[in-house]
């Protein structure tokens, strides 16, 4: 007998809860990867905010500019 | 029989099997007690680790709704960037901040709820293994316990 193998120990419910947890970890990849793709949208979005408003602000410039040298009445 | 110090499962279950026994049904009888109360520990240690992981899957699922929400709110607010309804200015630079770092705990969340689940299911999965390694990293736990034969 000394040289039989070991019986398993058979198991209750730890292989059950295993198999809950497991469920969830294909939720929770998928969730990170949303997470990660929304900020970088995130970040996109305001970069690309950002810009039109620079480009706003440079297109209001030039029009102050010349409306300026309107009300100077001279032309370069 | 007495308490003794905590052998590891499988050298107490070997032991019993190596040990000089009177006869077949001694023998038989005295290996199958011996299995039984190693068993029963493990048992008491899987029914715990089964508890924490049921407890972990109701915590991890309030983490993935908090995850949804703060989805959600930064997902609706680069809609309305994009769409134009809402201005970057000094108002939605602190929404964006705010949103970043709500996305950023999340992340943290589930990267840890991720890596904690994988931690039980290895335990869970295998209750006799877990325990034989915590007796082995913890050699105090063996030190005057025993297996109530």
């Amino acid at each position: 007998m000394s040289d039989a193998a070991l019986p398993d120990y058979p198991g209750y419910r730890g292989p059950a809860a295993a198999t809950r947890l497991r469920k969830l970890l294909p939720i929770i990849s998928g969730m990170r990867a949303a997470h990660e793709e929304a900020l970088a949208r995130l970040d996109e979005a305001f970069a690309k905010g950002l810009d039109a408003q620079d480009e706003r602000t440079a297109v209001q410039d030039r029009i102050d500019a010349l409306a300026r040298q309107n009300r100077r009445g001279g032309t370069r | 029989m007495s308490a003794t110090p905590m052998p590891l499962p499988d050298d107490l279950r070997r032991a019993a099997r190596a040990a000089a026994w009177p006869n077949r049904d001694s023998e038989r009888a005295g290996v199958a007690a011996i299995d039984e109360a190693v068993m029963a520990k493990v048992a008491v240690h899987e029914a715990y680790l089964a508890e924490t992981a049921d407890k972990f899957a109701d915590q991890t699922r309030d983490t993935l709704k908090d995850s949804d929400a703060a989805l959600s709110a930064v997902t609706d607010l680069t809609a309305s960037v994009r769409r134009g309804d809402t201005a970057v200015d000094a108002a939605s630079a602190a929404a964006y901040k705010l949103n970043r770092a709500r996305i950023a705990k999340s992340l943290d969340d589930l990267a840890y709820a991720e890596s904690h689940i994988a931690w039980l299911v290895e335990r869970c999965a295998d209750p006799y293994a877990s325990v034989t390694r915590i007796l082995e990293k913890f050699a105090s736990l063996r030190a005057g316990r025993g297996y109530d034969l």
